[in-house]
């Protein structure tokens, strides 16, 4: 039996970045939130520009264009600690260059706050996860391209371990440093208490998807952008307790789009 | 003479033309034939439907109805031919092995990463390099290979590092390749494919031909795919709904805001509660900063003088029992900060800290979590003088976070968290007490506008020797008290507890009708709501003839009514009439202290309940619902 995002235990969000009415309102500029919180504001809500939607893959799947001229927002789940997948599919140019497609929080600059990055460097591309005191080691896996690519993180407040994996299977950790209260490279920094998201409740209290320059420019980047397919969120380090339903689920994905 | 007998009109029967002698015995045989032919000819069998060979009787006939072979019964093509049971067993056979197909029958391999689009040399197209489909293939794929002249050869193969691939172990025999079926993962023409082979038993290896004909194509796998995961949501969404509905229920009860974070440890009264739990760590949000990793992997259980057990100790004592089997409790606050400071900076992150780490507490312990809220906040506010439309609108923000994180946390989509909103009595600086008020109406309409929200009006529990902002020990006590009733009364009883207030002023002369929701008393026994600062007011109402105050001197209670009468009669316009209750003072610069008493003693005409804790002084011994500070306009009376 397939085994979807909300098998995996702790599932609280999720978005898949297709203009099919099941996931796309074009009316009210959101993709509704998979794990049922839509009634609670855990929609994507478009915040400027117009979607990009764009057939790609080996399966032909629709995915989201993002290319700073399309900018959207939407409630973190996984402020404190948790676990995401996205699915991905980079473009850079020449050079090298980071990019931050996934901003938790409005601080500037984006590396303030918890990000995913896209980074290019040596001709590959990598998405990685930072907070805003420390960006993940060792990053994910190197990938060409235009290739479509699944990757997993998890934030852990109880062993302050950073863990990513691209299968499900292998998966990689980051952490612990000495000291008991957070003092963590991977989640906090010396003094501070870690966090993943510096989230508030009023202004700060939303994740910003492809400001990738965080400068809230809709000026199109014709040289360096994503495509998104899917993002989920679970409570809870699913990478750690729930690897073998997090691999199925990710086989599943790379049966569904073709990688 | 000729007599002829006719029997028709071409054959005589018996002709006496020319013979004088009687017939012989030979010519009435002959006779005798001659009918009966005619009679034979005459009756004919005919054939309907798929029956032939009819015809007259004069010859001897076959009627012959022609049966379908078990091919021309699987054809369906041929309307002249009968069905027989045996030339029937051919088609049932093959809606047999559809059915099975449909219902699973099919033997499905591991996935291939390719099918073949044509003919290839096995020993040298699909090597290690070689692309098939737009596929790349590397060492150990999966391939299909489909597309051989020599049927025979064609299977699910794992590609080498060179030389001709290797049947793939799971379809290596006559056997398994006996309704086998795999998908394709990817391709251009065949990506997302399923492929069924069609060869029935029995299959000798490298000698049956093996076809492989397209069981599901792109679009229907699109479909099928979305059938299965609507069905796949489907289950878990009713799963998640009966999750652990027969598990005995945990209240997790989390206190925001402001004055929720004093340890009062030496003068709490020795109560302890086996049934309620503290979470450790934090229970004194840092404005700074946020929760450690540490922090609320564990729960002890409530004792006296816990650090800053604050309000929850006297929420505890109203809320065990009945609905709730057990609580957590933690305190998620920090003194002296706007809602929009207490909603900045790292508030989302302590929350869901609290809140999921505290539901997994309660799991792990048996239990079904429920998560509710109380908010004790406005001070801050009130003093920063911020505006009425700036404090509803971060507080709708605030409180809708607070309810998605609570749903998250007990993973109920459909779960929309109580919450009581509480907020202090007194009125803060300014000319007409104008801010305070704006903060006071600010929550109010927080109450009505928020989902499960429970207005419990403001705190009247501070004592007289407190400064009115800093509650003693025992006021956070009873505060609690008070909190914990109306989430029970709301959660287990279904009853949303209205406090008292005014609905309608009518004013004629020196005559002024108060109505209130509920009927009323004035009580002079407790030591709060009273001694205001103004000599003007009378138990707590004071009347606004347009700024200047006019001296209230009487009043008599009728059930829900208050008939005030005044010394003079007001000035002003109706317009310009105002009626307040429980306000601070119009004197400018009046800060709460213990020389004012904001408040009213108008109180809801009921016994009231009995605080539970004891504190050895009267004015705590029972709750009551006071009337809330309001500003009225005034309708001229009929």
């Amino acid at each position: 039996m397939t085994t979807y995002a909300w098998n995996v235990p702790g599932y609280i969000q999720g978005h898949r970045f297709s203009d099919d009415p099941r996931y796309w309102t074009t009316s009210s500029g959101r993709f509704r939130d998979l794990a049922g919180y839509d009634a609670l504001n855990n929609y994507v809500q478009l915040v400027a520009g117009t979607p990009i939607f764009e057939t790609l893959g080996a399966n032909s799947r629709r995915g989201l264009k993002l290319n700073q001229s399309n900018i959207y927002k939407f409630h973190s789940s996984v402020s404190w600690e948790g676990s995401f997948l996205i699915v991905a599919r980079a473009h850079t140019g020449s050079g090298s260059l980071t990019l931050y497609p996934w901003t938790f929080g409005t601080a500037d600059p984006p590396y303030v706050n918890g990000t995913i990055r896209l980074n290019k460097s040596g001709g590959l591309n990598t998405f990685n996860a930072a907070t805003p005191s420390a960006l993940m080691t060792s990053p994910l896996g190197s990938i060409a391209n235009d290739a479509i690519v699944i990757c997993a993180y998890s934030f852990n407040q109880a062993d302050r371990i950073a863990r990513r994996t691209r299968d499900g299977v292998t998966i990689d950790t980051n952490g612990p440093a000495a000291g008991t209260n957070g003092n963590h490279l991977a989640i906090g920094g010396n003094t501070a208490p870690g966090v993943v998201a510096d989230i508030g409740g009023i202004s700060h209290d939303y994740v910003r998807l492809g400001d990738n320059f965080g400068d809230g420019s809709l000026t199109p980047n014709t040289l360096d952008w994503l495509h998104v397919f899917e993002q989920h969120f679970w409570k809870g380090d699913v990478l750690l307790n729930n690897a073998s339903a997090l691999a199925d689920f990710i086989t599943h994905l790379k049966d569904y789009y073709g990688v | 003479m000729a007599l002829e007998i006719r029997v028709s009109n071409t054959l005589p029967l018996i002709s006496f033309a020319t013979r004088q002698n009687a017939a012989t015995s030979g010519d009435i045989e002959a006779l005798e034939a001659e009918v009966a032919l005619k009679a034979d000819k005459a009756t004919t069998i005919s054939t309907l439907g798929l029956a032939t060979g009819g015809g007259d009787l004069s010859a001897d006939r076959t009627i012959t109805v022609p049966k379908a072979t078990g091919s021309e019964a699987v054809a369906l093509a041929d309307n002249t031919l009968a069905i027989t049971p045996y030339s029937l067993s051919f088609p049932l056979a093959l809606r047999d092995t559809r059915l099975a197909t449909l219902e699973g029958g099919i033997s499905w391999k591991t996935s291939v990463r390719a099918a073949t689009i044509a003919a290839g040399t096995l020993a040298s197209s699909f090597e290690n390099g070689d692309v098939v489909d737009d596929v790349l293939l590397v060492t150990g794929d999966r391939i299909l290979i489909k597309d051989q002249a020599a049927a025979a050869e064609n299977g699910i193969y794992t590609v080498n590092a060179s030389g001709a691939p290797t049947r793939a172990t799971d379809a290596d025999t006559g056997s398994e390749l006996v309704m086998a079926g795999v998908a394709v993962r990817s391709g251009s023409v065949n990506g997302g494919t399923q492929w069924r082979q069609a060869a029935l038993a029995p299959i000798t290896l490298g000698t049956t031909p093996l076809t492989w004909v397209k069981h599901v194509d792109k679009n229907q796998e699109e479909a099928a795919s979305l059938d299965d995961e609507d069905a796949s949501y489907l289950r878990f969404a009713n799963e998640r709904r009966a999750r652990n509905a027969s598990l005995p229920k945990a209240l997790v009860l989390i206190l925001t805001g402001q004055s929720n974070n004093a340890s009062w440890n030496s003068q709490i009264s020795g109560i302890v509660s086996q049934d309620a739990y503290m979470a450790v760590g934090g229970n004194a949000r840092q404005v700074s900063g946020t929760f450690h990793g540490s922090f609320f992997t564990s729960a002890v259980v409530h004792t006296e003088g816990f650090d800053a057990e604050t309000p929850i100790s006297g929420a505890i004592t109203t809320l065990m029992g009945g609905t709730f089997s057990r609580m957590y409790g933690i305190t998620i606050a920090v003194g002296g900060t706007t809602i929009d400071t207490e909603s900045a900076g790292t508030i989302q992150s302590d929350l869901q800290a609290a809140a999921y780490r505290l539901c997994d507490l309660a799991r792990a312990a048996g239990y079904d979590p429920v998560i509710a809220f109380c908010n004790h906040q406005g001070e801050a506010d009130m003093v920063a003088l911020n505006s009425e439309t700036d404090y509803y609108n971060d507080g709708r923000r605030y409180y809708t976070m607070l309810q998605r994180v609570a749903a998250m946390a007990m993973e109920r989509p459909d779960y929309v968290a109580p919450i009581v909103f509480h907020h202090p009595i007194q009125m803060y600086s300014g000319t007409d007490g104008a801010a305070s008020r704006a903060i006071h109406n600010g929550i109010r309409r927080l109450a009505m506008d928020t989902p499960n929200a429970i207005y419990g009006g403001p705190s009247y529990h501070f004592d007289s020797n407190s400064d009115r902002t800093h509650q003693s020990s025992a006021g956070f006590r009873t505060r609690g008290e008070h909190v914990g009733y109306l989430l029970r009364r709301f959660m287990c009883e279904s009853v949303r507890e209205v406090p008292l207030q005014i609905v309608d002023v009518a004013w004629s002369g020196t005559t002024a009708t108060v109505l209130f929701n509920h009927e009323v008393m004035r009580d002079t026994g407790q030591d709060w709501g009273q001694n205001l600062s103004t000599t003007k007011q009378l138990a707590g109402f004071e009347w606004d003839d347009n700024g200047t105050l006019i001296q209230i001197t009487a009043l008599t209670i009728s059930g829900r009514k208050v008939v005030l009468t005044l010394a003079s009669t007001p000035t002003g316009t109706l317009a310009q009439q105002k009626l307040r209750i429980a306000e601070q003072t119009t004197v400018s610069g009046s800060f709460p202290g213990s020389n004012n008493r904001s408040g009213s003693q108008i109180r809801v005409n009921e016994t009231g309940r009995a605080a539970i804790y004891s504190y050895g002084d009267a004015k705590y011994g029972t709750h009551y619902r006071w009337a809330i500070p309001q500003l009225c306009s005034v309708r001229a009376a009929p």
